[in-house]
């Protein structure tokens, strides 16, 4: 990572001055970037403000996934426990996402623009009920570059970051229900009456992937787009069950199964397990997106829809230890906007009132393992 | 009726005249009348920095934790480490993500004499985050704040604001968990425990930094040859969630009116309700007699105030300023029965130089900014954690 920085600076370095006595005219910033971040991806680069309104009770979420083993046979797992021993009804949650998407040093050469990417969020969910507690925190950025033909092909690539937590009053009221107990060198938590060794909350990490992306804008005001996300082979991945076979870690450079499987306490034949279960198969974590919208300008305002569907192959491992199966479907998410926005409300931004429909994961990182049916309402920039 | 359409009539005769005098209306302005500032460390904009602490007591190792004695029954905060200082672990990385905005502007401009006017409805909000710069790069915590009020702007020169400000801390979820297991912490639905110095004490919570709201009232004026001149002064409104409970003024009352047990806030928020800290009753009484020697003048204010001086050119600037806040809770050491009416009230510094970018993100500009900071930590629920460091990195506001 520091050598592709080193390389970029000096190639922007030792470009300049050539690039300046071509004439060639630059933007230094320019807040309307090249690749348009889509409005129904969760995991876009945007900033929003919204009420998430579950769909079922089996929509919310009220447990936390830890990663235990069993004191007498070694075995780990990861179990769902209880945040909290009460049952909450009709609960509803506040989603914060503070984003932005730039791009840097814009080229135009007519028929091609060309530009450095910068974009990142750090993302929020607070629950609506109780004391409002954090449900936890996402950071996310990209660092890369995006090429724009004739005004309406538009392709991206660079590195994406995903790194998700968990809130802190959320764990206390976890720790507490579970009855956890903390030493130095190993934790113990309650699981159905029975005492089990805890390795922590299961996390989300993409520290981190390739990320290309398409974007074609189309006749009436419809746009298609397309994003690969892949793993670098030497980068971290967490949770230990999503990790594929093969991959390096970046510090001590070896098998990242064995370091993330030792960080969370997995013992060394499921790890060799593992190991064994993705060895030859295609898994490599991969994340899919693709979407289409459609926008129609009414007077000062765009009235937008949108329709987005992510697949993840992490999926195919069931969010178990020891579960990849290259016969199990891809995990998908599907998500449906419309939003009204006041153009160049905010700069080059959209200000839009947005509501929208989703089935797939909780909007946070650290909460993959649970599935949600929702409504979700709120005010977004673009 | 007739009343109700003469009323009306005269309300659209005024404002078609004002109109023609210059009056106009905008919604959504990103240049909001009231400017943030560069150095205030609390500031609505983003900001992405590297920092790097001045000396290893500068460097968060612990937190503090609210515990209880077995045996006496009494509650202290106490500082807990959750790391051993090493030499390398004084960097860190600081993410903002902010926004300040007028949500709709009404501007008299009248080419007269009269001043120029704006008043605008106005929103802010930001997100903060601290990650160490070493090891796993662990979370430290992170911060929600916003703003909801209204701003005055008088003949481009001095602009005021005012309304509700919010602060919410919390810790980072690395950092809790190595915290929990190297200070022994054991939870359960009848009580944790957490040892300290090889006593196992009952844990009733970590100690968090909450305004949940403020007032906040401040007041800027442009002056010639590029200063500015600004002050701001935040007052946590009665009844409203303050935390900790040692912060709290005297004789505040209980938000939650229902709650009749608790019937002030240092009771609800100190005392034994779920989310209270489980402080013993004599304690708690103890600080309202303690907080009641103020005679009325412990508030829990926050005042601050900076000076600027920016010189700007087409296409870059440089802007230099200093920041100094004043927080009235440093009277109460940030320890239970720390209060004195003599003890003064707990300084911050910041002074900051940067290049400026001007509207290259909207109305907004881009700073590369280097800052010197001699106060708390930049997460509020460290509020008790002095910190001597120096930052560069990007700002955007």
């Amino acid at each position: 990572m520091k050598k592709a920085l080193l390389i970029l600076a000096l190639a922007l370095i030792g470009s300049a001055p050539l690039l300046l006595a071509s004439g060639i005219g630059f933007t230094g910033l320019a807040d309307n970037p090249l690749f348009r971040e889509p409005s129904s991806d969760p995991y876009s680069f945007t900033s929003q403000l919204g009420i998430i309104r579950p769909a079922d009770a089996l929509s919310s979420p009220m447990e936390i996934m830890a990663c235990v083993s069993d004191p007498e046979t070694g075995k780990s797992s990861y179990v769902s426990l209880p945040i909290r021993s009460n049952a909450v009804s009709d609960p509803e949650y506040l989603n914060m996402k503070a984003g932005t998407s730039l791009g840097l040093l814009r080229t135009d050469l007519g028929f091609v623009k060309a530009e450095l990417s910068l974009a990142g969020y750090i993302n929020t969910v607070f629950e609506g009920f109780g004391g409002t507690d954090c449900l936890g925190l996402d950071g996310s950025y990209f660092l890369g570059f995006a090429i724009q033909g004739l005004d309406c092909l538009t392709l991206r690539f660079g590195l994406h970051h995903f790194s998700g937590h968990y809130g802190d009053e959320i764990l206390e009221t976890y720790y507490s229900t579970n009855s956890a107990v903390f030493e130095p060198f190993m934790s113990t938590i309650d699981v159905n009456g029975k005492t089990m060794n805890l390795s922590g909350p299961v996390q989300y990490v993409r520290d981190n992937s390739y990320l290309m992306s398409l974007s074609c804008d189309g006749p009436l005001g419809l746009r298609a787009y397309a994003q690969a996300e892949l793993p670098r082979r030497e980068s971290w991945i967490r949770p230990f069950a999503h990790v594929p076979s093969g991959y390096t870690n970046p510090s001590t450079h070896t098998d990242l199964i064995d370091r993330i499987g030792g960080s969370e306490a997995i013992s060394a034949d499921q790890k060799a397990d593992e190991n064994a279960l993705k060895t030859g198969s295609s898994y490599r974590g991969w994340r899919l997106n693709g979407g289409l919208e459609w926008s129609v300008l009414l007077k000062d305002m765009t009235l937008l829809a949108g329709l987005d569907l992510q697949a993840h192959q992490d999926g195919q491992t069931a969010h178990q230890i020891g579960s990849y199966d290259p016969s199990r479907q891809w995990e998908t998410e599907l998500t449906a906007t419309i939003a009204i926005m006041l153009k160049s409300a905010l700069g080059a931004r959209s200000l839009g009132l947005w509501a929208s429909y989703h089935d797939g994961r909780f909007p946070l990182l650290n909460f993959f393992y649970q599935r949600t049916q929702c409504l979700s309402i709120g005010l977004r920039v673009y | 009726m007739k009343r109700l359409m003469l009323a009306a009539a005269l309300a659209a005769l005024s404002i078609s005249m004002l109109a023609a005098s210059g009056l106009s209306f905008s919604p959504f302005c990103t240049d909001p009348a009231y400017q943030e500032s560069a150095s205030d460390p609390y500031s609505f904009s983003s900001k992405l920095a590297m920092q790097f602490s001045i000396g290893q007591s500068s460097a968060p190792m612990g937190i503090k934790a609210i515990i209880k004695d077995k045996v006496t029954g009494q509650s202290s905060y106490q500082y807990l480490e959750y790391r051993s200082m090493t030499s390398n672990a004084l960097a860190y990385l600081n993410m903002k993500g902010g926004f300040s905005m007028g949500l709709a502007r009404l501007s008299l401009d009248t080419d007269t004499w009269f001043p120029k006017l704006s008043l605008e409805a106005n929103v802010a909000g930001y997100l903060n985050t601290v990650f160490c710069g070493f090891e796993k790069n662990d979370a430290l915590g992170y911060d929600g704040s916003y703003f909801i009020g209204a701003s005055l702007k008088v003949a481009d020169i001095v602009a005021l604001r005012f309304g509700l400000h919010h602060f919410s801390g919390h810790y980072g979820d690395e950092m809790l968990e190595k915290f929990y297991a190297r200070n022994n912490a054991s939870f359960s639905s009848s009580g944790n425990t957490i040892e300290y110095n090889g006593t196992e004490y009952t844990l009733s919570g970590l100690v968090e930094y909450v305004r949940d709201n403020s007032y906040l009232l401040g007041a800027s004026v442009n002056l010639p040859f590029g200063f500015r001149i600004y002050t701001e002064a935040e007052l946590p409104k009665n009844p409203s969630w303050l935390r900790p409970f040692i912060h709290v003024p005297a004789d505040y009352e209980n938000p939650v009116a229902t709650d009749t047990g608790h019937p002030t806030l240092i009771d609800r928020i100190g005392g034994n309700t779920a989310d209270g800290e489980q402080v013993s009753q004599d304690q708690l009484d103890a600080e309202q007699a303690l907080k009641r020697t103020s005679e009325g003048s412990y508030k829990a204010w926050r005042i601050h105030a900076g000076l600027e001086w920016s010189k700007i050119w087409t296409k870059i600037g440089i802007l230099a300023s200093c920041d100094v806040q004043m927080h009235q809770d440093g009277q109460t050491l940030h320890t239970i029965g720390g209060y004195s009416k003599t003890n003064p009230w707990e300084l911050e510094v910041t002074a900051s130089l940067s290049a400026v970018f001007p509207d290259c993100i909207g109305a907004s500009s881009l700073k590369i900014t280097a800052e010197y900071h001699d106060g708390r930590f930049p997460l509020l629920n460290y509020f008790y954690q002095r910190s001597r460091y120096a930052s560069i990195g990007f700002q955007v506001f």
